[in-house]
């Protein structure tokens, strides 16, 4: 006989105690789970679903999403689903220990449809700066183009002499001309007068003593004008040496402003690859921040108090972490640049309680697609100085054409291709140090340079001798602290194109000085030779008019003398002199 | 409002008490006591919630003491945390708190808190004594309308020397 009242309170109790492990367990898990994670992580943790079965150790969470302290609209992580078996001896003994488990789904910094800010923390991203500015390249650049740009003819000695004398020389001609032109009517006055003198008696010496008089005061006249004449052929030759002097100027003038200061091939690196690298260090900057800070409030967690009392630790040596992830694979998928990157791989030996565990967290990761890319990290909180190590290697990664430098002062566009790129970055307590190496062969460089100054004949040379540089490579040494990095970039491609650019631009500067040498040349020989030849011809006819009217003046002389019925044997002592003057 | 409190509060007495025995109203406070002092979230006041349950102690005096210490365990606390303090690290002891924390559930009744090691350690101390004094207390306070258990009538001293 069964004694009910005995057994059915006790069996109802058991099958309580049942239910509300099977039914009540997950509830309460996913509860704590959240609280516990908002609370050492700062931001909001959602999780969709989450069945947890005791019987079978094993706890399963759907729809993930923990939030970005720094970003309130985009997760840090999430995933589709992710299940962990766990090690029921240690569960029976307080201990959280996932000997296995998996992530399925996981995106890093994916989109939230909420805001995932729960205070307001003064933790952001590092901001992105770019470190390499090549400002000492662009100043350089700057320089050249307007050497090549400007018009330096204005400022040449000779040019703006010869444009002088054009002005002047005409003008002293001119008036050298009109003084003669002058001379040359009295000459012509003097003509009229003897035509008059035909019509007068031989008795009217007043006349012809006028007219001899007159015809002396032009004659006076005519040595200063050949003088002046002479004169003026005197400077025109002297303006010519001048000239010629100023010419000398001109060329030094030119070489001293045409003259190349050396370019520094480092800053010129950075001018080329600074855009480029400064995108990609803020990426592995931002990451290695969060990464810190999250081990850094995961750490923090091992210092959680109860709320009465105090726990005390039996067998320090041999205690074990309260919570461990022992093996988690991974898989998931993330955004970099615009490509999506699949990749999966493992966890080991994640915990709260490092220093318990003994052993550092690895981190293996792998994406096949679209090129492979392997990361291998271990992160070391077991000393008192944590050490966090990462490798990244990707054999062949997909470049595309893209431009290096400045389209719109000097670029250079690289051809597509695959580059290989390695990092190793070792940060030990908040000293970071690494390397990160990139090669990319078999590049066709392109120059691409503003129009102002890119002369075909430039840009040609400057493509054939860019032909010879067939891979790029680059080295960034990294220094400094977590929080302020030093990134240091060499790379072959800055001193060689450097030196080729101040090669090709030392060749094409000496073209433009040597055409503007010629221009000057061409303009101040044709504007003096057009002068000279124009003045001298002018000053030939002045010279003939001159002769003329002499010759003229001599000619009506002997007319009048012959008219006053003297011999011309007279004119030679002038005794008439004293007979042709007034009484 | 405080006559209807007082009208509760004697329905309640009267619907705990009618039908349990005194030692029965005994054992269910003392149990109470001892469950309301250690704090909760853990094994240890689980199991002590089960053994009320299981056994047939009085569940409503139980439930009302262990409410009643429960926000009284907390002043006690400048009392309590030193002698767990003083039995947990206790040098002779510490062989058997390794050997006990490393069994299976038992990490669970967080005996290793100080809180939980001196509540219980007080709560076990007091369970006796509260035992005895309510006993009494229950017995000079049963009303003479008051319905006899079934199973137990009210021993007489004699009766209850025998029984041992």
């Amino acid at each position: 006989m069964i004694r009910w009242s005995y057994v059915l309170p006790r069996l109802s109790l058991v099958v309580a105690v049942y239910l509300l492990l099977t039914f009540a367990v997950g509830p309460l898990l996913k509860w704590t789970l959240i609280h516990t994670g908002e609370t050492v992580l700062g931001s909001r943790l959602s999780i969709a679903r989450l069945r947890a079965s005791l019987w079978q150790s094993r706890v399963e969470l759907n729809q993930v999403q923990l939030a970005n302290p720094a970003d309130a609209w985009r997760n840090l992580l999430e995933c589709r689903s992710a299940t962990f078996d766990l090690d029921s001896g240690e569960l029976l003994r307080r201990r959280l220990v996932i000997h296995e488990g998996s992530i399925h789904g996981l995106i890093f910094g994916g989109e939230r449809n909420e805001s995932g800010k729960l205070v307001s923390t003064d933790s952001t991203d590092s901001s992105t700066r770019d470190r390499f500015q090549g400002n000492l390249a662009t100043e350089w650049l700057s320089g050249v183009s307007d050497k090549l740009v400007h018009d330096f003819t204005g400022n040449l000695e000779s040019v703006r002499l010869a444009r002088e004398l054009k002005r002047r020389w005409p003008v002293e001609f001119e008036q050298l001309q009109a003084e003669a032109d002058q001379w040359t009517e009295r000459v012509e006055s003097i003509r009229q007068m003897v035509k008059q003198f035909k019509d007068l008696p031989p008795s009217n010496l007043g006349y012809y003593r006028q007219g001899l008089q007159e015809i002396d005061g032009i004659r006076e006249q005519l040595p200063k004008l050949q003088n002046n004449v002479w004169r003026l052929n005197q400077q025109v030759q002297r303006d010519c040496v001048t000239i010629g002097k100023a010419k000398q100027r001109d060329a030094e003038y030119l070489r001293r402003e045409f003259r190349l200061d050396r370019l520094d091939s480092d800053n010129f690196t950075e001018y080329l690859l600074g855009n480029e690298w400064s995108s990609r260090m803020n990426f592995v900057e931002t990451w290695m921040s969060r990464g810190q800070k999250l081990l850094s409030s995961a750490g923090d967690a091992s210092q959680l108090n109860p709320s009465r009392g105090q726990n005390i630790c039996f067998n320090e040596r041999e205690r074990k972490p309260d919570l461990l992830f022992r093996s988690i694979d991974i898989d998931g998928w993330w955004r970099m640049n615009g490509i999506d990157f699949p990749f999966e791989g493992y966890l080991s030996g994640l915990t709260h309680q490092p220093k318990l565990h003994g052993q550092p967290v690895i981190i293996r990761l792998t994406t096949t697609l679209p090129t492979k890319i392997r990361i291998d990290g271990q992160l070391d909180y077991r000393g008192d100085t944590p050490v966090q190590k990462l490798v990244v290697n990707v054999p062949r990664l997909n470049q595309p054409q893209r431009l290096l430098g400045n389209a719109d002062q000097f670029g250079i566009r690289i051809s597509p291709g695959t580059a290989h790129v390695w990092c190793r970055l070792d940060l030990v307590d908040d000293q970071l140090t690494g390397k990160i190496l990139f090669r990319q062969d078999h590049v066709d460089l392109t120059p691409e340079i503003s129009g102002r100054y890119a002369t075909e004949r430039f840009t040609r040379n400057l493509r054939q001798r860019l032909r010879k540089l067939d891979n790029i490579q680059a080295v960034i040494d990294v220094t400094g602290t977590i929080n302020e990095p030093n990134w240091k970039l060499r790379s072959n491609l800055g001193p060689q194109v450097a030196g080729i650019l101040e090669h090709t631009l030392k060749e094409e500067l000496t073209c433009r000085r040597r055409q503007l040498e010629q221009q000057a040349e061409n303009l101040v020989n044709k504007s003096v030779l057009q002068l000279e030849q124009t003045i001298a011809a002018k000053q030939d006819k002045l010279m003939v008019e001159l002769q003329l009217g002499k010759q003229l003046l001599a000619r009506f002389e002997k007319q009048i003398i012959a008219r006053m019925g003297l011999p011309t044997r007279m004119l030679s002592s002038r005794p008439l002199q004293g007979l042709l003057a007034p009484k | 409002m405080i006559g209807w409190l007082i009208k509760n509060a004697l329905h309640i007495r009267s619907f705990a008490i009618s039908r349990d025995t005194p030692r029965q109203l005994a054992w269910g406070l003392a149990l109470g006591v001892l469950l309301g002092l250690v704090p909760k979230g853990n094994l240890c006041a689980v199991v002590i919630s089960t053994f009320i349950l299981a056994t047939r102690v009085n569940f409503a005096t139980g439930m009302l003491s262990a409410t009643v210490f429960s926000l009284l365990g907390p002043f006690a606390d400048p009392l309590t945390q030193p002698i767990g303090q003083a039995l947990l690290s206790h040098n002779r002891l510490e062989p058997l708190w390794v050997y006990l924390y490393d069994l299976p559930l038992v990490p669970w009744t967080a005996f290793n808190n100080t809180a939980v090691m001196g509540n219980l350690v007080l709560g076990l101390a007091m369970l006796y004594p509260s035992y005895r004094l309510s006993l009494r207390w229950f017995r000079r306070t049963r009303f003479p309308t008051e319905k006899q258990p079934r199973n137990e009538t009210v021993a007489q001293p004699e009766e209850l020397h025998s029984r041992r």
